[in-house]
């Protein structure tokens, strides 16, 4: 497991995804099911979907994966009939555990890559005094607690440390004699803190003979966070010998970036019988993104003219359902969609992130190796079409956009008590 | 499960990854871009920096030749090559980006490093090789047909400068005055081909007609006044007469094309460079040649760009040392330039109505310059090199404007031949050349 993380850090690039920078693949089985798992609550990815829900885990609880996402983005220009993104593909991944130090009390940690983008054009692509490439990665560390309140209602809460590294480049367009345009290359880091709080609740249960139909209900609130790049380094090369008291060779500049906050109701309903069940889930999420209001880089030196770009992004809505089928207890088969919304309006859209209101469609396998053991596999599809400008920068374009995440996880479960999984709770 | 998994992340992977857009169609829809003229002045010809240059491509993009490219029509233009004419250009000096004008002959005070004209460019274009582009620097529709014989020595036939001093290649012998027009047989002083019999000649299935300026600019751009000689305003009468007369060679020979008004030049660099905010200081200017009128200049005078060294040297900062008329376009002048400006462009657009060819209404369009534009992440406005679109000598686009101006041609000429020429990415061609 250890060795996994470790790999996984260093191997995190990152990347985009529709609904702004936001990941949205932090569990392999709420990937599956849409995205909806704040009202499930049933691995240890409820430390992230839903503190909450840590209480109705019993034992140890770790869960670990990693998404291999591949996007394909291409552009259409009035004046270029294909532009092609050439964006690496990128490897988010997650830890999480959760463990149950008394009846009412657990704890628990996580370690995930909740905000990211990634995405690069050939250097001399037509939109390259826009952007030539953009990587932003973050970190999250969220050590947690959950209370136990009432046998039906449970609460927690986490403290959120985030670290982010941000860089990008772009064209100056100045040339002289010898040189044909010069470039800009920004680079930072910072960190910043939040909290995530959630409550759960087994709201009811209708039992008959031969079946059992649980309720549950989740509500969390991830809060925003500013991540402040305080240390940032600038460099310009291929600038004309003329402008460079006004592009110099090397400079500083502070920039900020706040990541939303994210509200979430979420519902499921499962129905168990003897040798099956079915799980249906809903989750809604009221993700702040008008927090995305500006990028701005201000520059040490006085002559190099501040960057202020308006993002003007709009706080969004998503819905999304899923259905788990399990035979046995043992082998699972679940599809899911989701409906996004992108936070960027028309006549804002930049050719990095280019946003697409859209469904997306899931669908997951898991197969229980042992009491101890489950693996999950998932999949998400991503595939549509938007025709917007960036007004300010004089830019328009067709996008179209592919993306496929393939998903893998593993979930262990040690030192379980009289609990059972949440399957079988009565 | 494993191999199932496989299976279908190799299919996704190449039957549902493909997000590539097809190919542009590039369709003539109901024109006919076979062979494909321009007409008109400096600006169509392709000059820049005060003068015919090609170094970083500059005379080969000028926008018919860009238009061309994109109807993937053969274009052939009279090319110089080396210095061509000379030009202007910037020197870093003393921590100060300078402008360096283009070697003058005539004067002995010029700069170390200004750039004179290269040794071919006396004889510069073959003139049996039939052009695309024939645009000549300076021309007007006075001198189309019919020229006046006080303007032969201009553009006409062959004279020997006449009471100019041939010190120079201004005096080639057997060539007009007006170097520019020298890749084309103008005939001899008795016997001229007249501009209109080049256009006749031509067999153009399509044109582009950007002609008018000169009919205002040369007189605006030596500070008015003048009364006579080539640099005249010209008279809205005649030039409805000959408007029309180029205007019938194209009908009559069934070209399909389109005419571009007048853009309104006193918003160019050239004049709005040198302001009173800029100085920050009085000047005194003198209004007129025939009057004695000596004043201070407020904010409605336009001072050319030329005033900026002389006011550097003291020239204008006290009543007994004004500016000298030919610097300033004064504000009674600048309406004048105006009206005259909207007098000619109603004629060509009544003109163009008439002989039912669309008109490009660069007029607006380049006005929409003076507020700012935006192409692919760069802004582009009036201002002068920061601006980015006009050249050195502020008058004249740059690359970068010309291929702003060609994809405007683009879009009336798609509008309404129902073509579908493609617009071509401003930011590829050269801006300003920083030292």
């Amino acid at each position: 497991m250890k060795r996994i993380i470790i790999l996984a850090l260093i191997l995190s690039p990152v990347f985009m995804n529709a609904g702004g920078f936001q990941l949205n693949v932090q569990g392999i089985k709420a990937i599956s099911m849409g995205g909806a798992f704040t009202g499930i609550g049933s691995d240890a990815s409820t430390v992230f979907f839903n503190p909450g829900g840590m209480s109705n885990l019993s034992g140890h609880n770790f869960t670990a994966g990693f998404n291999y996402i591949t996007p394909s983005v291409s552009l259409q220009t009035p004046e270029t009939a294909n532009i092609n993104q050439t964006s690496p593909n990128a490897t988010p991944f997650h830890f999480y555990y959760s463990g149950e130090l008394n009846d009412k009390v657990s704890i628990g940690f996580l370690v995930n890559n909740q905000f990211g983008s990634s995405s690069s054009f050939e250097d001399d692509w037509q939109g390259r005094f826009i952007i030539q490439n953009i990587s932003l990665k973050t970190f999250m560390f969220q050590p947690t607690l959950s209370y136990k309140i009432h046998e039906k209602i449970s609460v927690g809460a986490g403290f959120v440390y985030g670290m982010g590294t941000f860089s990008t480049e772009k064209g100056v367009p100045v040339g002289s004699s010898t040189t044909t345009e010069g470039q800009a290359h920004l680079k930072g880091s910072g960190d910043g803190v939040g909290y995530n709080v959630g409550i759960f609740s087994n709201l009811f249960s209708i039992k008959k003979e031969t079946s059992t139909t649980d309720f549950r209900l989740g509500v969390s609130y991830r809060s925003k966070m500013a991540v402040d790049l305080a240390n940032g380094e600038a460099t310009f090369t291929d600038i004309p010998v003329s402008l460079q008291d006004k592009f110099p060779s090397k400079t500083t500049f502070v920039s900020k970036i706040t990541l939303p906050s994210v509200f979430t109701v979420g519902f499921s309903v499962k129905h168990t019988k003897e040798n099956y069940s079915v799980e249906l889930a809903y989750d809604f999420n009221y993700t702040s993104w008008s927090s995305y209001d500006t990028l701005n880089f201000d520059f040490a030196n006085n002559d190099t003219p501040d960057s202020k770009t308006t993002k003007d992004w709009e706080n969004t809505m998503t819905h999304r359902v899923g259905v788990d089928f399990t035979y046995k207890n043992k082998y699972s088969a679940r599809v899911g969609l989701y409906y996004d919304n992108t936070p960027i309006k028309d006549g804002y859209l930049s050719p990095e992130l280019p946003g697409v209101t859209q469904v997306a469609y899931t669908a997951g396998l898991g197969y229980k190796v042992s009491e101890k053991i489950t693996i999950d596999f998932s999949y998400i599809r991503q595939s549509a079409t938007r025709e917007a400008s960036l007004d300010a920068a004089g830019f328009s374009a067709k996008y179209n956009r592919k993306v496929n995440v393939y998903g893998i996880g593993v979930n262990m479960k040690f030192g379980a008590s009289k609990k059972e999984t949440p399957a079988s709770i009565d | 499960m494993k191999i199932l998994l496989y299976i279908f992340c190799s299919l996704t992977l190449i039957s549902c990854m493909k997000t590539d857009f097809d190919e542009f169609e590039n369709a003539p829809g109901s024109a006919n871009f076979s062979t494909f003229i321009s007409v008109g002045d400096s600006y169509t010809q392709g000059l820049q920096d005060g003068g015919l240059h090609n170094e970083f491509g500059q005379q080969q993009n000028s926008y018919p030749s860009i238009i061309a490219t994109q109807m993937g029509t053969n274009f052939v233009q009279p090319l110089v090559s080396g210095t061509g004419s000379g030009y202007m250009h910037l020197e870093y000096r003393n921590g100060e980006i300078t402008v360096i004008k283009n070697y003058d002959r005539k004067i002995t005070t010029n700069d170390p490093q200004a750039i004179d004209y290269d040794l071919t460019y006396t004889t510069w274009a073959d003139k049996t090789i039939k052009y695309n582009n024939l645009g000549v620097g300076g021309l007007n529709l006075r001198n189309i047909v019919g020229m006046m014989p006080a303007e032969y020595i201009y553009l006409g036939g062959g004279a020997q400068g006449g009471t100019t001093p041939v010190s120079s290649w201004n005096g080639v012998a057997g060539e007009p005055m007006n170097s520019y027009g020298r890749f084309l047989n103008w005939g001899t002083m008795s016997n001229r081909i007249e501009y209109i019999e080049q256009v006749k000649n031509s067999n153009a299935t399509f044109f582009t007609n950007w002609l008018g300026i000169n009919d205002i600019m040369s007189w605006a751009k030596g500070g008015g006044d003048e009364k006579g000689g080539f640099a005249v305003l010209t008279d809205v009468g005649e030039f409805r007469e000959k408007y029309d007369t180029l205007l019938d060679v194209f009908k009559n020979m069934g070209a399909q094309g389109v005419c571009a008004t007048i853009l309104d030049f006193t918003e160019s660099p050239l004049f709005t460079t040198v302001t009173l905010e800029a100085v920050g200081k009085d000047i005194w200017i003198k209004e007129g040649v025939d009057t004695t009128i000596i004043r201070k200049a407020v904010p409605e005078d336009l001072m050319l760009l030329s005033a900026s060294s002389l006011i550097k040297e003291g020239t204008g900062l006290t009543s007994a040392n004004p500016l000298p008329h030919q610097h300033v376009l004064d504000k009674d002048e600048v309406v004048v330039a105006k009206n005259h400006i909207n007098l000619l462009n109603a004629q060509i657009i009544a003109s163009a109505s008439a002989h039912g060819f669309p008109v490009v209404n660069m007029y607006s369009f380049m006005g929409e310059l003076t507020s700012g534009m935006s192409y692919d992440g760069v802004n582009y406005s009036t201002k002068y090199i920061e601006g980015g679109a006009y050249s050195l000598d502020g008058l004249h686009p740059n690359s970068r404007g010309n291929a702003i101006i060609a994809n405007e041609f683009i879009r009336v000429i798609n509008e309404n031949y129902n073509s579908s020429l493609r617009p071509v990415a401003v930011n590829n061609y050269r801006g300003i050349t920083f030292p």
